[in-house]
């Protein structure tokens, strides 16, 4: 190993043990009250508290993740009503007294749908990752519900709970995880797992997940953006 | 003709010397005897063996029999006179006889004396003159008593002693024949009758012993006479003058077995063949006189090859002048036997029996001569075309068609020729070969492939007809069985307007009406290269109703071009649309579609190459059958050069009334819930979700015969999506 690679690894190491302690002190999260309001539906958006100290804190607001912020508060609820249907990102930065911050962004997706899907990820102790895919119908969705998801580079995939899936699996070539269930009646509740390991000494380039919920009903197609969380925790 | 010494066929020389040397010794022991002299001789020396047709088959073996031993009439006579002058005898009759008898003796004969009366004694020895003798018997006295077996004793010694080989020996006795003193005359009588000497006993006196006398004469060959008188004396002399050489000759010859008996002169008087072939003759000659010649002439044949040596065994036996027995052999004549050679019978082989003049012919000799194997030497083969050869298997090719006779004639190696034989073949006409090359037409240098509309000389003069010449050329371009140009003349000018292959076919006539083709794929190069790709997105062009199809047109000039236009005839029905005219001018008319570029182009670079682009809709309308075909056919054309070229390259789009479910579902977009040909052939999980929704719904596939996705099609999209295989491979 040569001089050059021995600094670098030095800095990286650095970089790496800073974005611990920041994190590991507290962490940007919200909870919205639904992940699938209607149109001019008004959503509150419910900072985690539990996930911060004592300090006072700074809460900035962009609800359609565009990069601009709409709202700077320092009240940890904030409501916000969608006037178009779509899938939304809303990103929320929390900047500390200290001026540390931490970011949260998470999927809305706005408008009547037939089924959508809430994404979860746990950071267990063991340093994998469980993402959780809770898959909820509105209507019945006799063509058949599924959904196909695209798990970053440097994560292995292994399926912990297929839901009563009538095709489930992990496409290794492009990294899609799928889960395709038949016919569902309305209002059912699919808890579909996954567990992402990262390889060994193997550097996440991308840490966000992104997936479509997908059905038919009456031979018409629908698609629905998987919402909740969509970056997997550093 | 001359005298043969023996010899033998396979007997060693050493052992052929020593008989030689043998033969010498006996000839000359039987000149010391004396008598006869045998000589043999043969002619011819050489014959054939009998009954092969070559003459002679005989020969002649004479043998000749010849009295010798002295020269003259007769032997000459050594005699020794006895005389008895006992008191018995008569002593002067005696002495009167003896006087008479050596008188009448000649010059070359010798006479010796002895008296005995009491005793014996040699009065005048052998050899004396005839003087002595005859004084000696005058003065011979008279004794008392006999010793006529002293006396003859002592007669007989001395010509034992004093004797000439060649001369006859006699003893002339004049005496009475008694005998009381000295030894016995008989046993005298009996030794000298045992060496030759004979004695002629003449009675003397009154008393004489007839029986005595009579006794000797008879045992020893001699003549008795009881009174001296004068016919005494003449038989005396008669007996003593001997010119009988041999008596009692037999000659007995053997033959050996490979010769036969013919016959003789004289006849043998014995002709006897033994078991093993040995032919044994005998002849009885009787007497042969001093300088007498005999003669037996034989003749023989015979029956093997080789030199044969006659009268191994044979003899000759006698009793010679003093009528002792003798025996001598017959020397050995060779004779060369020689089988007969056979002239050899020619014959021969000759591949192939139906030639051509392109074919070199082997002519196999199939000779046989009687006399053995490999005793053919020479061949002298003519072929007819005035060609020879001396081979044995020449090969050999004419020139010219016809019909020819060869013949062969053999030669042994003894030198005989055989009758000529002959055999006749008809050789063909040797088709030509036909053969030519694309020229420049300026530089007249050979080009490997002609231009479109650019003129190159066709050079037929690589044809040839080995025996003869050609005489007509015709060209078929297209190989359609029509001549497109006759010539006499190899060469042709002709420029190839399109397509780009050519089957060209040259037909060559020689002098005699023997034909030859060739035909020869010619590719042109293409003054310009149009080429059309279709893109239907599915296999094999096929598409469905209402789909769009894209069709290129790859054009690129390879020489310049003062322009170019290029015309496409569309299927009916079919929606046109341009999408690039890469700078020409497009119009329609009908379904036919013109595209006109007003410009130069030039044989390389950018400006070589345009690139049309159009799509086409197929109707909407669905085909009558499940697959319907339709064309595209178009052209390039210029004026500058002349050209006008088929578009290569694909021509043919099928329309299918139906496709298959995975294909529908690999092309089945879900966001836009249509079909789109030109998405991938593989499936995606998209796809398999809509093809659950229609396994679920059990809703028919669009595009299909009203097909359904069971399970079992689920199952196959599901293993196509999988396994990332194209719907249209089967399923690993």
């Amino acid at each position: 190993m040569n001089k050059i690679q021995r600094v670098w690894v030095a800095a990286a190491a650095i970089v790496i043990a800073v974005s611990w302690m920041a994190t590991a002190a507290w962490k940007a999260d919200f909870t919205p009250s639904t992940y699938n309001p209607g149109v001019g539906e008004a959503v509150s958006f419910a900072v985690c508290a539990s996930c911060l100290s004592s300090e006072t804190y700074t809460y900035r607001w962009d609800w359609n993740g565009d990069g601009v912020v709409d709202l700077e508060t320092r009240d940890p609820v904030a409501t916000h009503a969608y006037a178009t249907a779509g899938y939304y990102e809303a990103e929320l930065v929390i900047v500390a007294g200290t001026g540390l911050r931490d970011t949260c962004r998470k999927g809305i997706l706005v408008g009547a749908v037939p089924a959508f899907a809430v994404r979860d990820v746990l950071a267990q102790d063991d340093g994998t990752l469980l993402v959780v895919v809770t898959v909820r119908t509105v209507d019945a969705i006799p063509g058949g519900l599924g959904f196909e998801e695209r798990v970053p580079q440097g994560w292995q995939v292994s399926l912990e709970e297929t839901a009563g899936t009538m095709l489930s699996g992990i496409e290794s070539q492009s990294r899609t995880v799928y889960a395709q269930w038949a016919a569902v009646d309305a209002g059912a509740e699919m808890v579909f797992t996954y567990r992402l390991s990262m390889y060994a000494g193997y550097a996440a380039s991308a840490m966000q997940l992104s997936g479509e919920l997908r059905g038919y009903v009456g031979g018409v197609r629908f698609v629905a953006t998987i919402c909740g969380a969509t970056r997997l925790p550093s | 003709m001359r005298t043969t010494t023996r010899t033998a066929r396979g007997v060693p020389l050493a052992v052929l010397l020593l008989f030689v040397f043998f033969l010498a010794t006996a000839s000359a022991a039987a000149s010391a005897e004396g008598t006869i002299q045998l000589y043999q001789t043969v002619d011819p020396s050489q014959i054939y063996v009998a009954g092969m047709g070559q003459s002679p088959e005989t020969a002649g073996v004479t043998l000749v029999v010849q009295g010798v031993g002295a020269t003259g009439e007769r032997f000459p006579v050594d005699c020794m006179l006895v005389l008895d002058s006992s008191a018995t005898a008569e002593l002067a009759e005696a002495k009167l006889f003896a006087l008479d008898f050596v008188d009448r003796l000649g010059p070359s004969d010798r006479v010796g004396v002895v008296s005995f009366a009491g005793t014996a004694r040699i009065v005048v020895p052998l050899g004396a003159s005839k003087g002595e003798a005859k004084t000696a018997i005058g003065g011979l006295a008279a004794g008392d008593k006999s010793a006529l077996g002293t006396a003859l004793e002592l007669a007989r010694r001395e010509l034992a002693q004093m004797s000439r080989p060649e001369a006859t020996l006699l003893i002339v006795l004049l005496a009475d024949g008694q005998s009381n003193v000295g030894s016995d005359p008989r046993v005298e009588g009996e030794i000298a009758g045992g060496t030759g000497i004979r004695i002629t006993c003449i009675g003397v006196g009154t008393l004489v012993n007839r029986s005595l006398l009579e006794g000797l004469a008879g045992m020893t060959g001699g003549v008795f006479a009881p009174r001296p008188s004068e016919s005494a004396l003449q038989l005396a002399i008669e007996h003593a003058f001997v010119g009988v050489a041999a008596s009692e000759v037999v000659v007995e010859k053997r033959i050996p077995a490979g010769l036969a008996w013919v016959g003789s002169t004289p006849s043998a008087s014995h002709v006897r063949v033994e078991q093993h072939g040995t032919t044994t003759a005998r002849w009885a000659l009787g007497e042969v006189r001093l300088g007498q010649e005999v003669r037996i002439e034989i003749r023989l044949r015979a029956t093997e090859s080789g030199i044969l040596l006659t009268d191994e065994g044979s003899t000759a036996t006698y009793k010679d002048f003093r009528g002792m027995e003798q025996r001598i052999d017959v020397a050995a004549a060779r004779l060369n036997v020689v089988m007969p050679n056979r002239a050899p019978e020619a014959g021969f082989d000759l591949e192939p029996a139906a030639p051509t003049t392109a074919d070199p012919m082997e002519f196999r000799d199939a000779s046989h001569d009687a006399d053995g194997d490999e005793t053919v030497v020479g061949w002298v083969w003519t072929f007819g075309d005035g060609a020879t050869s001396d081979e044995k298997n020449p090969v050999h090719r004419f020139d010219k068609s016809g019909t020819y006779t060869i013949t062969l004639v053999v030669i042994d190696d003894r030198g005989l020729a055989s009758k000529p034989i002959e055999g006749r073949v008809t050789v063909g006409n040797a088709p030509p070969t036909a053969g030519f090359a694309i020229l420049d037409a300026g530089t007249l240098t050979a080009v490997a492939q002609p231009r479109i509309g650019v003129e190159v000389v066709l050079d037929a003069s690589a044809s040839y007809d080995l025996d003869g010449r050609i005489v007509a050329y015709e060209w078929d371009f297209e190989s359609d069985g029509v001549i497109d140009v006759a010539t006499d003349s190899p060469d042709v000018p002709w420029t190839f307007i399109g397509p780009l292959d050519y089957d060209v076919t040259l037909h060559v006539t020689d002098d005699q009406g023997g034909k030859a083709a060739l035909q020869r794929t010619i590719v042109a190069v293409t003054s310009v290269r149009a080429n059309r790709s279709i893109e239907t997105c599915l296999p094999d062009d096929r598409t469905i109703p209402g789909a769009v199809v894209t069709v290129t047109l790859a054009l690129r000039a390879n020489t310049t071009l003062n322009g170019l236009a290029v015309s496409e005839t569309l299927p009916a029905g079919w929606a046109f649309r341009s999408v690039e005219t890469d700078g020409a001018t497009l119009r329609q008319s009908g379904t036919t579609m013109e595209w006109l570029f007003v410009e130069k182009f030039t044989g390389t670079g950018a400006d070589s190459q345009r690139e049309i682009r159009y799509t086409l809709t197929a109707p909407t309308a669905a085909p009558k059958a499940d697959s319907e075909p339709v064309s595209i056919r178009g052209a390039v054309s210029s004026s500058s050069p002349r050209l006008l070229q088929t578009i290569i390259g694909d021509d043919r789009i099928t329309v299918e009334k139906y496709l298959a479910v995975p294909v529908v579902i690999s092309r089945w977009n879900a966001e836009t819930s249509a079909i789109d040909l030109c998405l991938r052939e593989l499936i995606t999980f998209d796809q398999i979700q809509y093809a659950v929704s229609l396994w679920l719904s059990g809703a028919a596939v669009p595009y299909t015969n009203n097909a359904k996705v069971d399970l079992a099609t689920l199952n196959d999209l599901i293993a196509y999506w999988l396994t990332g295989s194209s719907v249209h491979d089967p399923l690993p």
